[in-house]
């Protein structure tokens, strides 16, 4: 029952090394002692020392950020990384998905498989491989998806989950939209489940719930490590009579993302606060419930500005049919949701409300759309803390918005050269756009 | 240094038959049958020989007729020429004028040389393999799914009333029960993932316990079995991966071995070869070769049979043009003396006499036609005076009886070209005709000027058109 995390380029270093920290953290916190055996099982193994090594493999084409991440764990004193678990080069990917996924991903991919292999190796019961990832760049996104696809031939019958950072709209790189169509596409078709994070909706909880002034890569990286966590933490299923879920991601997986055409998956948590304020905060299950079931359907990624006017329609059964058909417009659709519950008091708390057939498809019963986990056990020194992950038309709008610039810029053919001297033609472009439009178009008539 | 061959050659045989049997092929004959029918032993060899390639073909090859599995020699052999045939064998014994002759009249060593035909043409051994493998192999999910969706109460097909739902398109309840099809599948899917990473830590745990405590893996290994004993799927699962375990040491052997076969099978080409040299008679001349050699001058054979073509049309027009002479002088005949009914009647008669006859001369070649031309199916230069001889001593061969399975497949063969020379020649005809009908115009015209000049004010002159027949 482990996880192995492939950390991919800056991003998926730092969002995963914030991520190693958060559970190293959560897990000494409680004095649960079958809460916390269960997460570091998860997520670290211990070496001859006794010391805790995150079952991780980090890879970089350039040696920064795989270095700062490597002392950062030492430093903490409680977990570090393995001493040869990581592969650095001297020379990045440029921003160039198709330098990463033509050149870098292919010349290295004897040794990064074997990495990951050993690290393999050393679980017991392997439950899923975790690559962390921007799709912006070059190196997360090209090498990424190549390794990606490396890790599918390899462990045919493992689960998959690709954690991908999007970037901010107005951009960090030029051609950000092009990565992003070229990743998204691929990992479609090679992944299990899709995860992910926007850069904009996380800056904005920094900004406006955490009351961050000046956000750095590192206060949106703990964001997305503390949703991240929230997930993967240890929880009792519906079904796992008082034991720990002892396969997360698969049991996640089967939950949300048994459709091959939809595989997108978004996060929502509540509450968080910044730390100062923590302290003062009383939160009750009715409360934080009923913001997160309409931050759900008013596609609010966070309790703050969300969108009161947005309703679900009519609870009749008979009339649901013909409600659906008459959806407001901003109102969000799921095909399936889980709900992960932590803290106190947890068994009191009245998940209904999202077992309403008015949030799913037509075509799957609420019963089956909905899964519900909970744990006694706070999360990250959050009393109650409730998670959302949802497979819905959340990510419809930023894809679509991502597919049609990067259409727009395709169809001037600007810094198309680009790719095509490494090996992209436009044929592969046109056939990337085409899939996700079909995604879009799928997520659409949900 | 012989009998280190023949002892090598045995044991590369012996692989071969064990990676058969594995393969689930039934009757694998032992390598000593081989050796039999390598000198062309009657009796018990034949038999095997033909259960062997009977059972070959069977597993691997759809006919499109029957496909039963036959028990008696007879029917067996009739399988097994059916199969060859399909597959391009084209052996006297197989495709021969007297295909129903006694099975064991069948030379072993005919039989073993089609079996090395079969196993050489195709990758044959790794069909088998593969589906063999996946026969055995339980973990590679098959993606058939039952569409017999029970529509229990609260489905989406039935959430609403049902006076809502006739309005809606069938279509998209249909597309609905699909997708939710699909979920489920997948579901079902990640649920047997999840169970073999289980299975897969329990074998991992299984492994240290028995690593760890060796001294006393004999109680351990007893405990296992009977752990193992108690269920009866893991034990049969066990059974499947040895067996697929055994098939897969078996083709590797048999890989490793093949090139040894191989020149195993030449050396009993080379017997077969020696016996006709020895025998020095044209009948028994191989039909394996000549299969061979006119798959192999196939070009040559192109380009024979469009001289011959060309010849045929050239003989067709000068016939056509000395046709269209006499029946022009005969017309103009006609025409001089006063035309009455009768001699009309003779003259079409004639005429169209003539033409059958000019159409059955050439629409098929008689045998003889067709064997005058085989020399040159084989030579680029058929006439050329370097090899005279050669042209004479196949010319007869194609004559002789022993070839004419071979012509027939060759016939067989030939179906496509040939409909490519018939559009030839019908297209020369329509030339011909054209040109016909050009000249009887002006025929027509000229009558009609002669009439105009001695018949005037007579009326009109009836001149009935030349009937052509095919």
């Amino acid at each position: 029952m482990s996880i192995v995390t492939v950390q991919l380029g800056q991003c998926g270093n730092q969002v995963g090394q914030e991520l190693f920290e958060v559970i190293s953290n959560d897990a000494d916190a409680t004095q649960r002692n079958v809460y916390s055996n269960y997460s570091l099982e998860q997520f670290f193994n211990e070496n001859a020392n006794g010391d805790r090594v995150a079952r991780a493999v980090l890879i970089d084409m350039e040696p920064k950020v795989i270095s700062q991440s490597v002392a950062k764990a030492a430093k903490s004193g409680k977990w570090r990384y393995g001493e040869h678990s990581h592969f650095c080069q001297k020379q990045g990917s440029g921003n160039n998905w198709a330098n990463g996924y033509c050149v870098h991903g292919p010349r290295h991919e004897e040794l990064v498989v074997d990495l990951v292999r050993k690290e393999v190796e050393r679980c017991d019961r392997l439950t899923g491989i975790m690559a962390m990832m921007s799709v912006a760049g070059g190196t997360g996104s090209g090498v990424g998806t190549y390794i990606t696809q490396c890790l599918r031939d390899a462990y045919p019958n493992s689960f998959i989950l690709n954690h991908l950072t999007w970037p901010y709209g107005t951009g960090e790189v030029i051609v950000q939209n092009y990565n992003s169509v070229l990743t998204l596409s691929h990992l479609y078709q090679l992944s299990d489940a899709i995860l992910v994070h926007e850069n904009d909706t996380v800056h904005k909880i920094c900004a406006r719930l955490m009351n961050i002034k000046n956000i750095s890569f590192g206060d949106i990286n703990k964001v997305i490590a503390h949703q991240l966590g929230s997930v993967l933490q240890p929880a009792l299923t519906g079904d796992s009579q008082g034991v720990y879920n002892k396969n997360p991601i698969g049991e996640l997986m089967s939950g949300l993302v048994c459709h091959p055409e939809y595989k997108l998956l978004s996060v929502c948590n509540i509450p968080q606060v910044s730390s100062s304020s923590l302290v003062y905060s009383v939160f009750t299950w009715p409360g934080l419930l009923k913001h997160l079931r309409q931050m759900l359907i008013a596609n609010a990624k966070m309790e703050e500005g969300i969108d009161w006017q947005v309703q679900a329609p009519c609870l009749k059964p008979r009339l649901v049919e013909k409600a659906k058909s008459h959806r407001g417009k901003g109102y969000n659709t799921s095909l399936a949701n889980l709900l992960i519950l932590r803290g106190k008091d947890v068994f009191s708390a009245e998940t209904g409300g999202f077992q309403d057939p008015s949030l799913y498809s037509h075509w799957l019963s609420a019963d089956e759309a909905f899964s519900l986990w909970k744990t006694p056990v706070s999360f990250n020194k959050y009393e109650k803390s409730a998670t959302l992950v949802s497979n819905s038309q959340a990510l419809l709008q930023p894809l679509d918005y991502m597919v049609g610039k990067a259409w727009n810029m395709f169809a001037s053919r600007a810094y198309i050269h680009q790719y095509t001297k490494y090996g992209i033609s436009e044929e592969d472009f046109l056939d990337s756009f085409t899939s996700l439009e079909q995604v879009i178009s799928s997520y659409s008539q949900l | 240094m012989q009998r280190e061959k023949s002892v090598k050659a045995k044991e590369v045989i012996e692989s071969l038959c064990e990676l058969l049997s594995s393969l689930g092929v039934e009757c694998v004959p032992c390598a000593e049958t081989f050796r039999r029918a390598k000198f062309n032993k009657e009796g018990d060899a034949v038999v095997q020989f033909w259960k062997l390639l009977h059972n070959v073909l069977f597993k691997t090859l759809i006919l499109e007729c029957s496909c039963q599995r036959q028990s008696d020699l007879e029917s067996q052999s009739r399988h097994v020429r059916g199969a060859l045939w399909q597959c391009g064998y084209g052996a006297s014994w197989v495709v021969g004028q007297d295909p129903d002759c006694h099975p064991s009249e069948v030379g072993s060593r005919d039989l073993l040389l089609a079996f090395g035909w079969v196993l050489s043409s195709g990758n044959l051994l790794e069909i088998m393999l593969k589906a063999r493998a996946l026969e055995l192999d339980s973990l590679s999910l098959l993606t058939t799914v039952s569409l017999g969706i029970t529509k229990d109460e609260g489905s989406p097909g039935d959430v609403t009333g049902r006076e809502s739902l006739q309005e809606r398109a069938v279509m998209q309840t249909d597309e609905w029960l699909l997708r939710r099809l699909q979920w489920h599948y997948g579901k079902l899917r990640f649920r047997w993932r999840s169970l073999l990473t289980v299975q897969e830590e329990r074998a991992r745990i299984l492994h240290q316990v028995l690593s760890v405590d060796r001294t006393h893996s004999t109680s351990q290994l007893s405990q296992c079995e009977a752990h193992r004993g108690s269920s009866a799927v893991l034990r049969k699962e066990m059974d499947h991966v040895r067996t697929v375990c055994h098939l897969l040491e078996a083709y590797l052997e048999w890989k490793n071995q093949e090139t040894l076969f191989w020149s195993w099978m030449d050396s009993v080409l080379d017997c077969q070869l020696s016996d006709q040299r020895s025998e020095d008679t044209v009948e028994d001349m191989t039909p394996v070769h000549q299969v061979v050699d006119r798959s192999r001058s196939h070009g040559d054979q192109e380009r024979g049979k469009l001289e011959r073509s060309d010849g045929l049309l050239q003989r067709l027009q000068t016939e056509l043009r000395d046709a269209r002479e006499t029946l022009t002088t005969q017309s103009r005949k006609a025409w001089r003396t006063v035309p009455d009914v009768e001699k009309l009647e003779e003259i079409e008669r004639r005429v169209a006499l003539k033409l059958r006859a000019l159409a059955e001369s050439y629409a098929s070649t008689s045998p003889s036609d067709h064997t005058a031309y085989r020399p040159m199916l084989r030579v680029p230069q058929p006439r050329s005076s370097q090899q005279p001889r050669r042209l004479e001593t196949i010319g007869p061969v194609a004559c002789d009886g022993a070839v004419l399975p071979g012509r027939e497949a060759g016939m067989a063969r030939v179906q496509i070209q040939a409909s490519s020379l018939i559009r030839e020649l019908q297209q020369r005809e329509d030339v011909l005709l054209g040109e016909l009908a050009q000249m009887r115009q002006a025929r027509r015209e000229e009558i009609q000027g002669l009439t105009a000049s001695r018949l005037e004010g007579v009326g009109v002159v009836l001149i009935p058109p030349v009937l052509l027949k095919r």
